[in-house]
């Protein structure tokens, strides 16, 4: 009796892992981990589950005093993420992309380095926290670039600001208040009045927001942040959004296509999301036009930025293809903007493709 | 796979010890084998059966010396097996992490240390017959796959064979587990991460606590950890019914470097000294028991994955065992404390070698604190984001809390019990909790 009982809880355990396997190997495709390894990912898997599980650890390792998890600040206002120390190479790279691609075009040109919510909320981080002086990266890049292109300087526009909400709680990104700040920045670098805040009329969108930073953190405690639409009020323009992703375009008849929203992808709803070529038309006749090598950062102040010009187009050197930058040409357009977030130039050679 | 694993804790080993409350009591030494050599093929599938073969033919080499005596065809098996089990320590051990750039696999050092040790015992006299589940067993003990407990071989088959399930022992077992995986899960990992950004600040920003820290915290690491392998080891020994001895105690309190290295891993010790001395008992204090002591460190080093630096740290625990023969007449005359400080502030230095010769030797000469600040921002700002996690690991390191708890769990058992079962759910789910963050 007894052996038989062995028998059938040896059978059991066998089978069970097997099963187990069979499955997970079934919804992965991947059988080829080691055994270790693929039983550790499957109790993993199911351990993750649980959202006490989630968010204990951070928890208690916040309690411990590491306000700093994964290169992420937890603050009281939020997610703060932290930026390593710029790669001299990478900033050059970026430098020498820029300037080159500038000497080619002949096309009157502006940078503006977006610093992070690490250098402008500097005072909500820990005391004696180790921080990246990205101030001092931005006014090196532009003296570099000052022969070239003139400069933007958003850090002040930001840094004025900066008891505002102009960063997400749960994301790296700017809110639209803070793509308020940068096109003002950006306004008085193009020669552009730059609207008033109260010109614009702001839809909050009904949904929860949770960013990168959210899923990246693992804390749990923080509230969600709230999506918001900005359009200029005093405008009967229509504009009209072509997002170029993986070769495909996708047209909008909106800047804001909010059935993404419904799609599971509120993050998107701002122009769309990610594209390599990001191409905005307004019905007007008369207005400028400007080419923008932005990365993500833009879709925070393109809503106030597109507001006056006939015809936008961005591209994101990191997303676009060698044919896509091919098919710009920057003599159809009156002006050139180079922008992005101190993170991406001083980590990715975001710009290096441009030489 | 370790015993620190997510698959490890929360399936392999409930199954396993499912199956061993299942089996007949003559079964459960086999159930035993059955969960270390799963534990192998689930860490490296390409080494499992090449170990159970390793086993097999030194049982069987035990076995013709048994029959035979130490005579012509069995003498040569015998020396064939320990020359195999000699050149895949040599292999594993110190070829494959120094030369080949790669970790030696789970369990296969621990048990060829144990044959080789088993072997050399039974030359010089020790009986060589063992049934094959107790010697499989005793091998592929689960909780001795990473660093031991090694036990002479009369009392592991003692051990084995007064193998006994009960209620209460399972619960003081699964305690011990659980108190193991989080203690290496909680405390031991993440002080291995502080541990190599101080590493980072001492190449950076040398600074002489920072040195002192450099010093300190792998050293807290390093007992935490084979703190953890202890407990999991006595705790798995007492799901699957046996009573495994501790394996270490913490050096903190230690009285002179050999009784430091005695402390890191006991049975390993005294298993070189049982084997390799005919008294161990009476030659304690003999050049001879020095020498083996010096170089338990090196056989330590080893289990643990020897790099560069664990070779340092070895060489200088094993100095300072050396000197402490010559030194010992003057130390007696100290007070326990003090020796017990000068043994820590001597030794601890050598932890630092631990990380790596360039990073140890900038600490070691920032430890003065000449030329250097006595403490930066940096420094304070790693020690206050890791405060709790320093706090509690040192309370640990003293070995008070260990003392307490033995003091209650001799003097009231059922309040023991009742305390570890208490404190053991939190842990686990705080253990899980770390084992999942990505």
């Amino acid at each position: 009796m007894t052996k038989r009982l062995l028998a059938a809880a040896l059978a059991f355990v066998v089978l069970l892992a097997l099963g187990l396997f069979a499955l997970d190997a079934a919804r992965t495709r991947e059988i080829d981990l080691p055994p270790g390894r693929w039983l550790n990912r499957i109790v993993t898997d199911l351990l993750r589950r649980s959202t006490l599980l989630e968010g204990l650890a951070p928890a208690v390792l916040l309690f411990g005093g590491a306000e700093e998890q994964n290169g992420i600040f937890i603050t009281e206002n939020g997610l703060i993420e932290d930026i390593p120390e710029g790669n001299a190479a990478v900033i050059d790279a970026n430098i020498a992309g820029i300037a080159s691609y500038i000497a080619g075009a002949g096309t009157p040109a502006s940078v503006m380095l977006i610093p992070t919510a690490a250098a402008v909320k500097q005072s909500e981080l820990p005391a004696n926290a180790e921080l990246y002086n990205q101030k001092a990266l931005i006014l090196s890049v532009y003296s570099r670039l000052a022969h070239v292109a003139g400069s933007a300087d958003a850090y002040a526009e930001l840094f004025g600001s900066r008891e505002e909400t102009i960063y997400y709680r749960t994301a790296s990104q700017l809110t639209g208040l803070g793509g308020y700040c940068v096109y003002r920045a950006l306004a008085a670098r193009l020669g552009l009045t730059a609207h008033r805040f109260d010109e614009f009329e702001i839809e909050n969108l009904a949904v929860d927001y949770r960013g990168d930073l959210y899923e990246r953190s693992g804390y749990r405690q923080v509230q969600p942040d709230l999506l918001s639409l900005y359009r200029y009020a005093s405008s009967s323009r229509i504009g009209t959004v072509t997002c170029l992703r993986d070769g495909v375009p996708y047209l909008y008849a909106t800047l804001y296509p909010t059935h993404l929203e419904a799609l599971g992808r509120p993050g998107d709803v701002v122009l769309g999301g990610d594209c390599e070529r990001l191409d905005i038309s307004f019905s007007a006749h008369r207005g400028s036009s400007l080419l923008l090598f932005a990365d993500e950062t833009a879709r925070a102040y393109l809503p106030f930025l597109s507001t006056h010009y006939r015809r936008l187009t961005v591209i994101d050197p990191r997303l676009t293809t060698a044919d896509t930058l091919a098919a710009v040409d920057p003599a159809d357009y009156d002006r050139m903007v180079f922008a992005c977030s101190v993170k991406a130039f001083s980590q990715e050679e975001i710009y290096a493709g441009l030489a | 796979m370790t015993p620190f694993d997510a698959g490890y804790l929360f399936f392999l080993l409930p199954a396993a010890a499912a199956l061993c409350v299942l089996a007949p009591r003559r079964a459960r030494l086999w159930a035993t084998a059955v969960l270390g050599a799963a534990l192998l093929w689930f860490s490296s599938p390409l080494f499992a059966l090449p170990v159970l073969l390793s086993i097999a033919f030194d049982w069987l080499a035990c076995r013709a010396v048994a029959r035979w005596g130490l005579r012509s065809a069995a003498l040569l098996l015998l020396l064939s097996a320990a020359a195999k089990d000699a050149a895949a320590i040599g292999f594993f051990g110190v070829w494959l992490p120094l030369w080949g750039a790669a970790e030696a696999p789970f369990g296969v050092l621990v048990v060829h240390l144990s044959l080789l040790l088993f072997l050399v015992g039974v030359c010089r006299g020790n009986p060589a017959a063992l049934s094959p589940a107790v010697f499989g067993a005793y091998q592929l003990f689960p909780g001795r796959l990473s660093i031991g407990p090694f036990l002479p071989q009369g009392r592991c088959e003692r051990l084995l064979r007064a193998q006994r399930l009960r209620p209460a022992a399972l619960l003081e077992g699964v305690c011990g587990v659980i108190a193991g995986a989080a203690k290496y899960v909680l405390l031991a990992r993440p002080l291995r991460a502080v541990s190599d950004t101080l590493a980072n600040l001492i190449d950076s920003d040398p600074c002489a606590a920072g040195a002192w820290a450099a010093a300190a915290i792998p050293a807290m690491a390093l007992w935490i950890t084979l703190s953890a392998y202890s407990d999991t080891a006595w705790g798995l020994g007492r799901v699957f019914g046996a009573q495994m001895p501790a394996v270490m105690r913490m050096p903190a309190g230690a009285r002179g470097a050999r009784d430091h290295v005695w402390r890191l891993n006991m049975p390993l010790t005294e298993q070189l000294l049982h084997t390799c001395l005919l008294d161990y008992r009476r030659t304690r204090d003999t050049a001879g028991s020095t020498l083996l002591t010096a170089a338990a460190p090196f056989f330590l080093a080893m289990l643990l994955g020897l790099t560069r630096g664990l070779l340092l740290w070895a060489a200088w625990l094993s100095a300072f065992c050396l000197l402490d023969r010559l030194l010992l007449p003057v130390v007696r005359r100290l007070s326990h404390r003090l020796t017990g400080l000068l043994t820590l502030l001597c030794l601890l230095p050598g932890y630092a070698l631990a990380g790596g010769s360039g990073t140890g030797l900038r600490a070691l000469s920032c430890l003065a604190g000449r030329g250097v600040p006595p403490w930066n921002e940096k420094l304070l700002y790693l020690c206050r984001s890791n405060a709790l996690l320093l706090v509690v690991s040192l309370a640990l390191c003293t070995g008070l809390p260990a003392s307490a708890s033995g003091l209650l769990r001799r003097r009231f058992p059922a309040v023991w019990r009742l305390c570890a079962a208490a404190a053991a759910v939190p842990m686990l789910v705080l253990t899980a909790s770390f084992l999942i963050q990505k």
